[in-house]
């Protein structure tokens, strides 16, 4: 059974009374939440030292920033990425650098 | 449909004394200064929100006993007051205002056809603070634990708590505090004051920080036989 100490004096039912400094383990189970984290009384463990209550600790999750990746095209025209959008089974249509799909320069 | 109060019920207490005998106006004031900014190019003034002040003014009745008003309004002009006033009554759950008054003015006026009177005003330093009664008024020989006082909602900024006892007749020490409770039932010290002496007459004022529980209650305990004039106030913060 968990035990307590006040922190400062305490009256809970049936008619009891604790003072600051005091240990108890029947303190009613609905108060020691409201109590606790009022800080009006403390957890002890069997030695009758502090118990701090465990936090935690949250991991930041890291989001790589998401770089989409541009298409490269060279300083003369030539898009090594190019598409046949047209479907005519040549890349770049019109510029120097038309070639048949299955080209790739 | 609202529920008015009567001015006959007002109660003012300040130190160990209970002032309502001797008093007949008492007003309450809280201001708050509001420096302007407004600046060119503006189409309306614009203000800040700066310092709140409050004052209390009073007048009633000249009274020159030892333990008369005239007596405690002299030396209030050289020092700090605990001041409870309440326009509500002294009904636990009433509304209370509290401020640590420093005196600025007292009169006596002497007509030659009416009573001789006073009036007084003071100001609040540190402001005042709107809270409740636990316990106003009351005369116990035996342990008082007051009726509860719901707040509606715990607070966390603290508060501030007044204590008057303005008749003393018991044999021994009183231990007086206040307690504060979630959920009406447990009940924490927040407030334990100073204890008071066999027969003191005497006042405090003590803050608190922290948790405020939803509930609150006074809890004061006289160790021996004789009676005891107890108000004690609380405010949160």
């Amino acid at each position: 059974m968990t035990q307590y100490r006040a922190v400062v004096g305490v009256d809970y039912p049936p008619n009891k009374r604790i003072e600051a400094g005091d240990l108890v383990s029947d303190l009613p189970e609905k108060d020691v939440k409201w109590l606790l984290s009022s800080g009006f009384i403390e957890a002890v463990d069997g030695k009758g030292e502090t118990i701090t209550p465990v936090v935690e600790e949250v991991k930041e999750e890291i989001i790589e920033p998401v770089v989409e990746e541009s298409l490269v095209v060279e300083e003369d025209g030539f898009d090594p990425a190019a598409t046949d959008g047209d479907g005519d089974g040549f890349l770049q249509d019109g510029t120097i650098h038309q070639r048949p799909v299955e080209e790739t320069k | 449909m609202p529920t008015f109060r009567h001015g006959r019920g007002a109660v003012i207490l300040s130190n160990e004394y209970d002032l309502s005998t001797y008093l007949n106006s008492v007003s309450v004031s809280n201001a708050v200064e509001t420096p302007e900014t407004t600046t060119f190019g503006s189409t309306s003034k614009s203000f800040i929100t700066g310092h709140k002040e409050g004052t209390v003014s009073f007048e009633g009745l000249y009274e020159s006993s030892a333990t008369g008003i005239d007596q405690h309004l002299q030396a209030a002009l050289t020092g700090n007051s605990v001041m409870t006033v309440s326009g509500d009554g002294a009904g636990v759950g009433r509304r209370a205002i509290l401020l640590s008054a420093d005196s600025t003015s007292y009169e006596i006026s002497s007509p030659l056809t009416e009573v001789v009177a006073i009036s007084g005003e003071a100001v609040a330093d540190g402001g005042l603070d709107y809270g409740v009664w636990l316990v106003c008024q009351s005369a116990i020989t035996t342990t008082l634990t007051g009726t509860s006082v719901d707040g509606a909602a715990a607070s966390s900024g603290g508060g501030v708590a007044h204590l008057h006892i303005t008749a003393n007749s018991n044999l021994g020490t009183t231990v007086a505090k206040v307690q504060g409770s979630a959920n009406n039932s447990t009940w924490a010290d927040l407030v334990t004051f100073t204890t008071v002496g066999i027969g003191a007459e005497t006042s405090q004022r003590s803050t608190v920080s922290g948790s405020i529980p939803r509930y609150l209650r006074c809890l004061v305990t006289p160790a021996s036989t004789g009676s005891l004039t107890v108000n004690i106030a609380f405010s949160r913060r």
